[in-house]
């Protein structure tokens, strides 16, 4: 058996036809197959295995992460929370130093005071009077400012309508510090988590001490006339000015202070905050009433009180969470980290209602590019991982066992080959032998009959000579050693002398010669052995198996390209579609049976064509137009 | 120590010799009631402006200058990238190399969120880390342009307990405010709010798209100053003329108050924003700046007088602190004013700096007003409001012979006319309110080369 090339036996290997037909099939087949039983069970065994492990971890692994998430989800919870405190904290310190303020503020300075604090403490929007009814006593209708006009158009209808100290108020700023701070000792813990406690404090001492005064007030002493200014001076601008020195520190508080002589011993009396809604805006209205006098009240400045709001947020936030503080409508008023999705918050903690309804801290947590995807990420890499293994297994097992399967076939044709040759070589020894045993016992009477046996062993003696040579080139070819002598050689010349000596036995074989040359020498570079052996293998293979065409041409052209085509054509069977390049490898014969009609070794072409390559040209097979088949050799 | 016993004798000589805060005309700062006329038309009930008008002379070179606390808030918002934000981080720089080292700085950031980059500190130690900052600052994201400020704030109030430093802060952006309060309205009473810790805001608007309503509230309400570029490359002198201003305050925390005798009725303050209760009306200032001249215009209403009557009209009284020197300071001034039948002698006694000042607030105010009304869709209201206020400062220019009122209106005129035909394109309209709110504040410099 002939072997096909390397792809055809791997083809073979793969046929799943040979697998299903097993009980008929040779033993190699079930041989094959119980290799493939040893190779592929265990390693699908280990893939399978491979496969349940890492589901299981996957599963332990979207566990874990789940665990992570939520505490960190409690955590951000727990933050919000505690921003959420320290916000009420901090508005509840502002809240109680106003009042306070204004509990403390000169009964019968008050209108003055006021003036002075509300343009010195910048959480103080508008201060006010009102009388005990609710109509507003201060800041006056005639007022030119645009902030005391709004404060008017806004509240003065409202209050006198339903003042917040006509009903009962169920908590005071200071009630609700207290109670905050309280809150905020239980969760003592936690403040670690937020790690800006530093900054709230700090935050916090800076709203108490502002809330108490303003901080920013020029000593200004009480309005004097001065006496001279309004007699007979020039009508030309007199002008006046006085210095004094600043006491060291902060000068404006002391001023103020000194100015207006706080009453810190007054009674606290009633006092409460009420949130107001109008307009879509949130105000904070603070009031005190001392015994049974006027109201005075402050609207707290809920812009400046905005900014240091951003106190209470931490000043560093963790990557992927973000913190917000919104008002009633939703809208982000301070922001600290990442707010990507403001519409769909982690948590939302509301701030007190009786202190800023509506207003909320809102938490958020962009879900990090590895979470979630980590499980699958591990699964599909280990899969991966255990899909190269199986495959890499799978591989090399079909490698080394096509490999081996090859080395087999391998073996069986040079065993086929030796079979061959040795028949080759048998057949011109035992004609050899019977002429001459013929001769030698001297039973030919005929002169002319001992001449022909002797050409006759002649003949036998080159056809073994040329079957000799062909093992040797090709031994040397297999083993690269083939060397030519390139010369210059008119090739016209060469063949005709070889078609000359090899007329006769054409002639004996029934084969009719043709010869299509041009006049005159060709000449080209090449080795003149090599090309003598390809012609001869050609005529030889023509012979052999074309001889009951009875026609042989030999045509010789010189190519546009530059070299010769030297065409062998027949009208023999031609090469079956099947076999067109096969016909070239090395033992490949058309018909594989010992017993076949034609003896042969599947020798020639093979080394036709090599010798052809090894010269730099071609040696090519086409199918004759009419029948029969025609080889191209192509020199360059 | 002997330095500085040296010290205090020098300045003690000076002092004797020529004490700062004298009577005189040639202290430090100079307080003036001016009216538009000295003799007001009698028996009638009439109108009136008067000027209160500060004049700080430049402080001589040798004297040292109050140090300045700054918050430096740049807008590093997606749309800054590329030249703006290269410019805005060549000016930052320029600013840097300017303070001296007992100058205090923040530098901040802001896009979605705000970012301290440099917490307030004095400029000698950290002036290394403050540029390396500023160069390392890259856009990308959203506007939180309050917290930017606010944070500002927070960074300017570590040191100002000390009331040597003047405080500011400067905020650069070119955007519209998206994250936390955003409207006109807040960011112009978190600038109330501001001044009244002694914190002022400069605003540098830059380029086309911010909302200059917002920019120019800001800073008027904090009494800082407002700049529109619409060029990056004017950033560097801008920062430079602001950096001028602040290098150069004489007086904070001034608070002007004035009192109207009976027959005097303050109606408004023209331009600025100031309070009125009563006979009393009163007016503040953070900061006073060497070099400048700073007025307040208030309408009043005259109570009808007798012929050759003469009459107080109003008394003015500032109290603020010499920043040179640490001390408080308080100035007065008076105004009488005379009456009479002759309108000659009213023509003739006009002061035709303060008409000249009136003007310029007065069509100010008028293109405010054109600019709400060009908002609303009333464009031919918002030409008429500046056509019929140029057509009286032209009868007024001519009634006075007052060369400089009739100069503005005829300014005025044309601008009418390009509002009635087109409207108010973005460019303009930053213009007029960059350039409302520096008349109304007297601001030093306009360095907008490209401003009409």
């Amino acid at each position: 058996m002939a072997p096909g090339p390397p792809g055809a036996g791997f083809s073979r290997l793969f046929n799943p036809c040979q697998l299903a037909n097993l009980p008929a099939v040779s033993p190699v087949a079930r041989q094959t197959f119980a290799y493939w039983l040893l190779l592929l069970v265990p390693t699908f065994g280990v893939g399978v295995g491979a496969i349940v492990l890492l589901r299981r971890e996957q599963a332990r692994l979207a566990q874990s992460a789940a665990y992570t998430n939520e505490a960190r989800r409690a955590a951000i919870a727990a933050r919000a929370r505690l921003i959420a405190e320290n916000a009420e904290l901090l508005v509840g310190d502002v809240e109680s130093g106003l009042l306070e303020s204004l509990a403390a503020a000169p009964a019968d300075r008050l209108d003055p005071f006021l003036d002075q604090w509300e343009k010195a403490n910048p959480l103080v929007r508008v201060a006010f009077r009102c009388a005990p009814d609710g109509t507003v006593l201060r800041p006056v209708a005639s007022a030119a400012d645009e902030n005391a006009r709004s404060f008017l158009r806004r509240f003065a209808r409202r209050l006198s309508a339903a003042p917040p100290w006509g009903r009962d108020f169920k908590t005071e700023a200071a009630g609700r510090v207290r109670q905050a701070e309280r809150q905020v000792d239980k969760v003592g813990a936690r403040k670690d988590v937020a790690s800006n406690v530093a900054k709230v404090q700090s935050a916090r001492k800076e709203a108490q001490m502002l809330s108490q005064l303003g901080n920013y007030a020029v000593a200004e002493p009480p309005v004097v006339h001065p006496a001279g200014t309004g007699g007979a001076s020039s009508r030309d601008a007199a002008s006046e000015s006085r210095s004094m020195d600043l006491s060291a520190g902060r000068p404006s508080s002391a001023g103020s202070a000194a100015n207006y002589q706080l009453d810190a011993a007054a009674a606290p009396g009633r006092q409460g905050w009420a949130p107001w809604l109008v307009d879509g805006h949130l105000h904070l209205l603070g009031w005190v009433q001392v015994e049974s006098d006027d109201v005075r009240g402050v609207e707290l400045d809920l812009v400046a009180l905005i900014g240091r709001l951003g106190g209470a947020l931490p000043a560093e936030t963790i990557v992927g969470e973000g913190y917000a503080l919104r008002d009633d409508q939703g809208r982000v008023l301070q922001q600290a980290g990442v707010v990507a999705h403001p519409e769909a918050p982690l948590v939302r903690v509301p701030l007190s209602l009786d202190m800023l309804p509506g207003w909320e801290v809102a938490a958020f947590l962009e879900p990090g590019p590895r979470e979630g995807n980590l499980a699958s990420g591990f699964m599909l890499v280990g899969s991966l991982l255990v899909g190269i293994l199986v495959a890499a297994i799978v591989a090399g097992g079909s490698l080394l066992l096509w490999q081996a399967r090859r080395s087999e076939a391998d073996a069986r044709q040079k065993t086929s080959f030796v079979a061959n040759v040795s028949h080759e070589f048998k057949t011109p020894l035992t004609t050899i032998r019977l002429f001459a045993e013929l001769l030698e016992e001297g039973r030919v009477r005929d002169p002319a009959q001992g001449g022909e046996y002797l050409r006759t062993i002649g003949r036998e003696t080159q056809r073994l000579a040329r079957l000799v040579n062909n093992v040797l080139d090709f031994s040397r070819l297999e083993q690269g050693r083939k060397k030519y002598a390139r010369e210059p050689l008119d090739i016209a010349g060469e063949i005709t002398r070889l078609l000359d000596t090899y007329e006769r036995h054409l002639t004996e074989a029934g084969l009719a010669l043709r010869r299509d040359f041009p006049a005159g020498p060709v000449n080209v570079t090449t080795d003149r052995d090599a090309v003598v052996q390809i012609v001869l293998n050609l005529l030889d293979n023509v012979c052999k198996y074309a001889a009951a065409g009875g026609e042989v041409a030999v045509a010789l052209k010189p190519r546009t390209a530059g070299g010769v085509a030297l065409s062998v054509l027949d009208r023999g069977p031609g090469v079956p579609d099947a076999h067109r390049e096969r016909i070239f490898e090395k033992f490949h014969r058309v018909d594989e049976t010992l017993t076949a009609e034609r003896s042969g070794a599947g020798l020639g072409l093979s080394i036709a064509r090599q010798l052809a390559r090894g010269l730099g040209g071609e040696l090519r097979h086409e199918p004759r137009p009419g029948g029969g088949a025609a080889f191209v050799l192509e020199l360059p | 120590m002997k330095h500085i016993a040296r010290l205090v004798l020098l300045a003690a000589a000076l002092l004797g010799v020529k004490p700062l805060h004298a009577q005189s005309e040639d202290g430090p700062i100079r307080l003036r009631v001016d009216v538009d006329r000295t003799v007001l038309p009698a028996d009638c009930t009439g109108r009136a402006v008067v000027n209160i008008r500060l004049d700080c002379p430049r402080p001589p070179e040798s004297e040292r200058r109050p140090p300045v606390n700054l918050a430096l808030v740049i807008d590093r918002s997606g749309s800054m990238a590329g030249e703006k934000i290269a410019k805005a981080r060549e000016a930052a720089l320029e600013i840097v190399r300017r303070l001296a080292p007992d100058d205090i700085m923040s530098l901040i950031a802001f896009d979605t969120q705000v970012e301290t980059l440099v917490p307030a500190q004095r400029v000698g130690a950290a002036r290394a880390r403050l540029e390396a900052a500023i160069c390392n600052i890259e856009p990308g994201g959203y506007t939180a342009l309050y917290g930017g400020v606010a944070r500002g704030a927070q960074e300017v109030r570590r040191f100002i307990e000390d009331p040597n430093f003047v405080s500011r802060i400067i905020l650069v952006s070119d955007g519209i405010a998206n994250v936390g309060p955003s409207s006109a309205e807040d960011l112009g009473r978190l600038g109330a709010s501001l001044v009244k810790e002694g914190i002022s805001v400069t605003t540098v608007g830059l380029g086309l798209d911010f909302n200059e309503d917002l920019m120019t509230r800001l800073a008027q309400q904090s009494d800082g100053n407002t700049y529109f570029a619409q060029y990056s490359s004017d950033l560097p002198r801008i920062f430079s003329a602001e950096l001028s201003d602040l290098l150069s305050v004489v007086a904070r925390r001034v608070v002007i108050s004035i009192e109207f005798p009976d027959g005097v009725r303050p109606i408004r303050f023209i331009g600025r924003d100031g309070t009125i209760r009563g006979q009393r009306a009163e007016l503040r200032l953070n900061q006073l700046y060497g070099g400048q001249e700073k007025f307040a215009l208030i309408e009043v209403e005259m109570a009808p007088a007798r012929d050759g009557e003469e009459r107080e009209i109003a008394k003015a009284r500032m109290n603020c602190e010499d920043a040179l020197n640490r001390r408080a300071l308080t100035l007065s001034a008076v105004r009488r004013v005379q009456f009479s039948s002759n309108n000659d002698a009213v023509i003739r006694s006009a002061d035709k700096k303060v008409q000249a000042d009136y003007a310029a607030n007065a069509i100010a105010m008028a293109k405010d007003e054109a600019v709400a009304l060009v908002d609303a869709g009333r464009r031919d209201e918002a030409a008429a409001v500046i056509r019929q206020k140029a057509a009286e400062l032209k009868s007024m220019g001519a009634t006075y012979g007052n060369p400089a009122v009739a100069g503005y209106a005829t300014g005025a005129a044309p601008e009418a006319e390009r509002i009635a035909s087109g409207g108010l394109d973005n460019v303009t309209r930053k213009a007029y309110r960059a350039e409302s709110s520096q008349v109304k504040n007297q601001q030093a410099t306009d360095p907008d080369p490209h401003g009409p």
